[in-house]
């Protein structure tokens, strides 16, 4: 299964995910509290030199995955200017740009199995019982499992139906594509029954 | 259903001129609530944004990861579950009329009426906008979003014929405010129509 994880490792990749999390976190909250230009200035400035200072590489990356947030700064410019206050346009484009960045920054240099454990020990902590940890491990990994199963057949029934007609299938499949997950879940919930199950009282309704 | 939802990505998306895409995806959050019902639709719907921010590029066109959560569809994400969860209810509440448009009205309520709130409040905090210009903005989903919840209903409606067993929303019973939206509304126009 792919992952948003950058393949080249840098010196974040040697950082835990949480105090990764928890700083996200603390930065974003600061970043809305405060609307200060220069502190906001100063944030996005913390931002870009986080992203340059493993290599101009791992910069271009992250320019490419804010690619969608474009037409968004353009509106928030324009919406702003328009109402004469281009200065609070630009600060809330920093503040986006910013918070958004160090976000994937966090998703590029954590892989997946870290965000994994972590969220393993998160649900050690909380109060919920074991079941219900052994019914989300499963559960994910049943999705990460089945999500290129799922995606195969929607290319083949694309493929069928694109054999029989001119015109784009679009919603067409959606059907056909729902009665397959439905049957795979089924055979798939009737052979881990067999194996002795796994979180019942979590699937359970009754 | 959060396999589903991932591979319905597939169907092409576009992005609306102020960043926020329309995807078929938000059409994959309604059947986890008409098809599985409250409990469950919430669950997988919470399945499915759960390895979106653990870094798995579920989204349409490959995207994931955390920083869609401080975005401009941050709201939209984080009220899937909620969306799901009050879909749900609604086809658990709801024991009138056909499958096609208890489910079509489960999908307005629940991925229209409910998922807005939270979707609005968040363009508001992330574009610094008012919540009536946050409102304005979002109002250019609601044509796909009715399309999508039309579609909800017919794709549960098929179901719950080719596997009746399997829509699990049909087989629950509870209430839900939209089901009394729903039964108000029916005694008004009624009310309005005698008076005719």
């Amino acid at each position: 299964m792919l992952s948003l994880t950058c393949p080249a490792r840098t010196v974040y990749h040697e950082i835990a995910a949480g105090p990764k999390l928890v700083f996200l976190l603390l930065f974003t909250m600061a970043l809305y509290l405060f609307s200060e230009p220069w502190l906001v200035a100063a944030a996005f400035v913390l931002v870009a030199a986080l992203h340059v200072m493993p290599g101009i590489w791992l910069l271009f990356a992250a320019l490419r995955r804010l690619r969608p947030l474009v037409w968004f700064l353009a509106v928030v410019l324009i919406w702003n200017a328009v109402g004469g206050e281009i200065l609070l346009g630009v600060v809330t484009g920093l503040k986006l740009v910013a918070a958004v960045a160090l976000a994937n920054l966090v998703t590029m240099t954590t892989r997946l199995d870290d965000m994994l454990s972590l969220l393993r020990r998160a649900m050690r902590a909380l109060p919920f019982p074991r079941r219900h940890g052994q019914a989300l491990a499963l559960s994910v990994a049943l999705v990460v499992r089945f999500i290129p199963v799922m995606t195969e057949k929607g290319r083949l029934l694309f493929d069928a139906w694109r054999c029989r007609s001119t015109r784009r299938a679009g919603w067409r499949v959606v059907p056909s594509l729902a009665c397959m997950a439905i049957d795979d879940a089924r055979h798939i919930a009737a052979a881990c029954r067999a194996r002795g199950g796994a979180g019942e009282g979590l699937w359970n309704d009754n | 259903m959060a396999a589903l939802t991932a591979a319905l990505g597939l169907i092409p998306t576009f992005t609306l001129p102020f960043g926020v895409p329309i995807t078929a995806q938000t059409m994959g959050i309604m059947l986890c609530g008409t098809i599985l019902g409250s409990r469950l639709g919430a669950l997988a719907a919470l399945l499915f944004i759960g390895l979106v921010a653990l870094g798995l590029p579920l989204l349409a066109g490959g995207r994931g990861g955390l920083g869609l959560f401080f975005g401009p569809s941050a709201g939209f994400l984080l009220g899937w579950p909620l969306a799901a969860y009050f879909a749900g209810r609604t086809m658990e509440a709801m024991k009138v009329g056909s499958v096609f448009f208890r489910a079509a009205w489960a999908a307005v309520f629940g991925g229209m009426i409910v998922l807005y709130m939270p979707g609005i409040v968040g363009m508001a905090i992330t574009l610094d906008l008012a919540i009536g210009e946050a409102s304005i903005l979002s109002a250019a989903f609601l044509p796909g979003d009715l399309a999508k919840a039309g579609l909800a209903g017919a794709v549960t409606a098929f179901l719950a014929r080719v596997r009746p067993e399997s829509v699990l929303s049909l087989t629950s019973t509870g209430w839900c405010p939209a089901v009394s939206m729903f039964a108000l509304a029916r005694r008004w126009f009624t009310g309005a129509f005698r008076k005719k």
